[in-house]
């Protein structure tokens, strides 16, 4: 058991891929000589080569577009786009075909391509530069999508990755790659489609993904000062979503908040909302709660930007509001 | 209101079951009604939305006097001017559909764009409204707990769980106050026929009384409980022709024995009152002498083959004497505990109908008023009720010596119809023999 940043945690999950799998390859904007945009891949194109270490223009449709090619061939590509904000470019091909070729292949066709990419926003990098857009792909039946939180959760999420049939959006946050956690020698996994009870308690459920796991777990300290025990789950895997583990929580502290980065207009979070009401109502003390980014374009004024993001007062704020908390 | 028999004059709406606002189909119950004779589910015989609820729970109504108005979604209503004096529905039809720009029957008016906005504020709870979560509901739904009756904490006074959880908490006080042994007896107080001494030591008088004090002068209508009380003890006591047999209990022993094992059982939890020494002493009285667990049938006397003890229990506004069913196998442990499972499910209102229904004799204990003795009235169809005093310390004569004793008085009451004085007294010796030997208890 060491203590890894999550950066590492995910280096080594893709080392693991290459070493195993000759199939297994990388290519992405700046990935081998730059040694990648976040120095993920810092000391790959060393030791791998230019073959599966593989710079590409920055053309993301023609990214993701080889990825799928090379994944129907038999490939296991592993693409890297810069940050999510430029998957809009590629979209088409991950909706309209990654996420669709088996399908109307009647299962002829697999498409188990991985695309790593960041998001989230909190580093100033301004409106086009700071968007989270997990939840848009996560609507999207035929892929799934994950979204590790600490390093332990990031290499077991990504090893489950390397075993889908399917093509996987792997999203991670800007801002966690420093984060540090503990993570076991021993190989492990972190099973797709199941959440995480991060903090225990009984008098209200966090529930959320990304960096807000660790806004809900801030919440949870200052609801901890009120006298009030709140329970943080990470639901890890947009889809598929593991609503059991969410909803069982529920059932025990009768109050819920969803918290998530993206706008909160049409955000995943609210999906998570309305399910759980449709599947707790009865046990429910009041309204699920959904707190989101602001819905403005993300502001460059650091002051604002922050504002813009959810943190643990508007958590705090949300819940006297819906449950007089 | 509707007519509801040919000879009511009015109606006291009980309870609405839809709220304002409300979408209600033809033969929808939307209001309970109680006339003179029994409580009716009031069906709504026109479809609409409920737009106006226009007499609150409790309230008594002359019969025609419109009680809610039935109209398009969204339609503006006023409620019509003191006794419109619409014809009275003989024919049992609802509320007349109003509103101040259409005739009491447009129904169709649902059918019209609907352009006026939707009457009151969203948070304001209309009058009689229970603004609850639905965790509160569904708690308050299992524990007995009337949400009416709870002020709400949470936003726009929504009554939360933690709202419901501190009632139930409040309520558990005074039921575990009221499960201690001796307490039951305070509910007989009303059956039984002299009014209890004033409580002594115990919890504030105002605690036991059984509903809201009157104001002086002012005339309290009956709840349903009280009626229900009215009518059994007066069918009781006009029916039944009530005989007595009182005997003095020395209770040293058996105080002795129950203080010996609750020590002994301390760490199984489990704690005999002096009441279940009285049950069990019951039980095996009824055995030797089964025709007082029976029932006069007119032309016959029933026998019962089981042995269910009654035991009054106090609740918030009168009382109820559930049983214990089948006590005839039960240890002095096993009746001690189904003794207290039953005050603790009548205090939630959890009982099952045969508990309510399947008594064969009872014991009403007023132990805890310093009352000497009392007779209590039978519970029919049963044939007897053992009404228990306090246990005091008394001088009495043993072996010629005049010695500290714990003593109790208690009188049967016995339906003549099935049973004379001897047979009265020799049940009562057998539970005076039971008592004083309390070991037998044990066998």
């Amino acid at each position: 058991m060491a203590e890894i940043i999550m950066r590492e945690a995910i280096a080594r999950g893709l080392r693991e891929a290459l070493d195993k799998d000759e199939r297994a390859f990388i290519m992405g904007e700046d990935v081998g000589a730059y040694q990648g945009a976040y120095a993920v891949t810092k000391g790959f194109f060393e030791k791998y080569g230019p073959e599966r270490v593989r710079d590409t223009p920055i053309a993301e449709g023609v990214m993701v577009g080889a990825g799928v090619g090379a994944a129907m061939a038999g490939q296991r590509p592993i693409v890297e786009i810069m940050t999510i904000n430029f998957l809009l470019l590629g979209i088409d091909q991950v909706v309209n075909h990654a996420a669709k070729l088996r399908y109307m292949s009647n299962g002829q066709l697999e498409v188990p391509l991985i695309i790593r990419t960041v998001t989230g926003g909190g580093a100033q990098l301004a409106a086009t530069h700071s968007q989270s857009f997990e939840g848009w792909f996560a609507s999207v039946p035929g892929i799934k999508v994950a979204i590790p939180s600490d390093p332990y959760d990031a290499l077991g999420l990504f090893r489950s990755a390397l075993d889908e049939r399917d093509p996987v959006i792997f999203a991670e946050h800007a801002l966690l790659y420093g984060f540090k956690g503990e993570v076991p020698d021993a190989p492990y996994k972190v099973p797709f489609g199941q959440a995480a009870v991060k903090r225990e308690g009984k008098d209200i459920t966090l529930v959320a993904y990304g960096r807000m796991v660790h806004v809900a777990q801030n919440a949870a300290k200052l609801f901890a000062e009120m006298g009030k025990q709140a329970e943080v789950i990470d639901v890890r895997t947009l889809r598929p979503l593991d609503l059991d583990t969410i909803v069982k929580s529920v059932k025990k502290t009768n109050r819920c908040i969803v918290v998530e980065e993206v706008w909160e207009t049409g955000g995943f979070g609210s999906w998570i909302a309305q399910s759980v009401q449709e599947a707790a109502f009865d046990d429910l003390d009041g309204p699920v709660g959904h707190v989101g980014g602001l819905d403005v374009p993300a502001p460059y004024n650091g002051v604002l930007e922050a504002a813009a993001i959810p943190d643990a007062k508007r958590v705090l704020q949300k819940a006297k509001e819906l449950f007089g908390m | 209101m509707p007519q509801m028999g040919y000879d009511m004059q009015e109606g006291t709406l009980v309870r609405w079951l839809k709220r304002e606002g409300a979408e209600v189909k033809v033969g929808d119950a939307i209001a309970e009604i109680e006339t003179d004779k029994a409580v009716v589910e009031f069906e709504a015989s026109e479809a609409g939305v409920l737009n106006k609820l226009l007499v609150a729970e409790g309230t008594s109504v002359p019969v025609g006097k419109p009680i809610a108005i039935i109209g398009a979604p969204g339609e503006k209503v006023t409620a019509p001017a003191a006794a419109p004096a619409p014809a009275p529905a003989a024919n049992g039809k609802g509320a007349p559909a109003s509103s101040p720009k259409r005739p009491p029957e447009a129904v169709e008016a649902r059918q019209e764009p609907v352009t006026a906005p939707a009457p009151a504020d969203d948070h304001a709870a209309a009058p009689g409204e229970v603004r609850a979560s639905p965790v509160a509901r569904k708690l308050a739904d299992e524990m007995g707990i009337d949400l009416s009756k709870i002020k709400g904490t949470g936003p726009g006074g929504r009554i939360t769980r933690d709202d419901v959880m501190a009632a139930d908490k409040s309520k558990a006080a005074k039921t575990e106050t009221k499960a201690e042994p001796q307490k039951p007896a305070e509910a007989t107080a009303r059956l039984a026929a002299p009014a209890p001494a004033a409580p002594k030591k115990e919890a504030p008088a105002a605690e036991h009384a059984p509903a809201p004090a009157a104001k002086p002068g002012e005339k309290v209508p009956l709840s349903k409980m009280r009626q229900q009380i009215a009518r059994v003890t007066t069918k009781s006591k006009q029916e039944i022709p009530h005989f007595y047999v009182t005997a003095e209990i020395d209770m040293t022993e058996a105080m002795k024995l129950r203080k010996q094992i609750n020590a002994s059982l301390e760490s199984e939890g489990i704690k005999i009152s002096v009441n279940d020494l009285i049950i069990k002493a019951c039980v095996g009285a009824l055995r030797k002498i089964p025709n007082l667990n029976s029932s006069y049938t007119g032309d016959a006397i029933q026998n019962h083959p089981s042995i269910n003890i009654g035991i009054a229990i106090a609740m918030e506004d009168g009382l109820i004497m559930p049983a214990i069913m089948d006590c005839a196998g039960k240890t002095l442990a096993q009746i001690s505990q189904a003794s207290k499972d039953l005050i603790t499910r009548a205090q939630k209102g959890t009982l099952h109908a045969q508990e309510y229904t399947g008594g064969t004799f009872s014991i009403s204990n007023m132990g805890m008023f310093e009352v000497t003795n009392f007779a209590a009235i039978i519970q029919p169809p049963q044939a007897g009720v053992l009404a228990v005093g306090t246990v005091m310390k008394k001088p009495v004569v043993r072996n010629d010596q005049v010695v500290i004793a714990e003593t109790m008085n208690a009188t049967l009451s016995v339906d003549h119809r099935v049973s004379d004085g001897a047979e009265g007294a020799k049940f009562i010796v057998e539970v005076k023999k039971d008592l004083e030997n309390p070991l037998s208890l044990l066998v």
